[in-house]
């Protein structure tokens, strides 16, 4: 086998720098604006269910989130302690978006689906798999708080 | 040699594990009406796109690593539906998100470049757009049986996520929910997959009777 040219490796490493630079520049930018208008789409689905509290800020808080669920989010709450967290759960291969408001003492409010699809999984949810989920959010916000 | 590896019933092309490729991404998005059409959009954008730049760029794409190069691109063209998508539909995104990230895979595994890398790039672009809007045909077709029977309702993709549209609590609590879960999907697929043979060796038949005199 022989060895690629050097003009190759070079071609090679320039798209690779080129598409790496562009994408991460992309979402460098584009993350306080997506995190604002998720908060915005939580915020409305609050709204919905009479709940005065809103939410603030996105929290990045590395490593954390993989100890509630790959893919969670964290918000911290306007004049609250608590913290929201935005969970996807999985039952038969279908995903969905939940909220849960953790309070500083480690209760735990939720699921609150997120949206017409989120409200079909709730329903079919057993009780045991929400009582798993709610307690990861729990066991997540008592790590974080461990680690602090 | 080569030509036995790909005519061999276990590694070869037609070979039934090199056609399962594509299933988990039919799987996920033939779910619900709404994943279908958004994967249906987002596949027809990232094969265009990665089939567009690399063939436009095609001088400066090296030998060397390309697989490895249309794979990032392609990755970097799903990316930016989803960062588009999480601006407009931040649910939907979020909801939606396994599904794209499965699209790179997809476009891999389907081995599109290999036919296309020496057409022209009208010819290119076509041909990715046709492969696309194929899959996401059969996907939209196994949503439109697997949602009304799986969850009693016909989904949309909205600005606040997935918006249902004709369902009732009736429907929804009389819906068949094994039908939309995976193995559901499963054993649909493989009724479509035996219907689209028998049509396929009817096709061939009477092409066969047409050219004997």
């Amino acid at each position: 086998m022989n060895a690629p040219e050097p003009r190759e490796v070079g071609l090679f490493a320039a798209w690779l720098g080129v598409l790496f630079l562009l994408g991460g520049l992309a979402l460098f930018f584009s993350t306080p604006l997506r995190s604002k208008r998720l908060a915005a789409e939580v915020d409305s689905v609050l709204a919905e269910v009479q709940d005065k509290r809103r939410l603030s800020a996105a929290e990045t808080t590395w490593g954390a989130a993989g100890r509630a669920s790959l893919g969670t989010l964290r918000y911290s709450v306007q004049k609250s302690d608590a913290v929201a967290v935005l969970v996807p759960h999985t039952l038969h291969g279908l995903g969905a978006y939940f909220l849960y408001l953790l309070s500083p003492q480690g209760g735990v409010e939720g699921p609150i689906p997120l949206s017409d699809h989120s409200r079909r999984v709730l329903e079919r949810m057993p009780a045991g798999l929400l009582r798993i989920y709610a307690d990861r959010v729990r066991a997540s916000g008592a790590w974080l708080k461990e680690r602090e | 040699m080569n030509s036995d590896i790909q005519n061999h019933p276990l590694w070869g092309r037609q070979a039934p594990l090199s056609n399962l490729s594509g299933l988990g991404f039919i799987l996920i998005a033939s779910g619900r009406t709404a994943f279908a059409l958004l994967g249906a959009l987002a596949a027809v954008w990232t094969y265009a796109a990665t089939v567009l730049t690399a063939r436009s760029a095609a001088a400066v794409l090296p030998r060397f690593g390309r697989s490895f190069i249309l794979t990032v691109l392609s990755c970097f063209y799903a990316t930016l539906f989803h960062l588009v998508l999480s601006i407009l539909s931040p649910v939907m995104a979020a909801e939606a998100s396994l599904l794209i990230l499965l699209l790179p895979a997809l476009f891999m595994s389907s081995g599109l470049w290999r036919r296309v890398e020496a057409s022209s790039i009208d010819g290119a672009v076509r041909r990715a757009l046709a492969e696309a809007l194929i899959i996401g045909s059969i996907m939209v077709a196994l949503a439109l049986v697997r949602e009304p029977f799986g969850f009693g309702s016909i989904s949309v993709p909205g600005p606040r996520g997935i918006t249902e549209l004709l369902g009732s609590p009736f429907a929804a609590d009389s819906a068949m929910r094994f039908v939309a879960s995976s193995s559901g999907a499963l054993v649909l697929l493989g009724y479509l997959a035996a219907l689209f043979r028998s049509l396929k060796d009817l096709y061939v038949r009477s092409l066969d009777r047409q050219e004997k005199p």
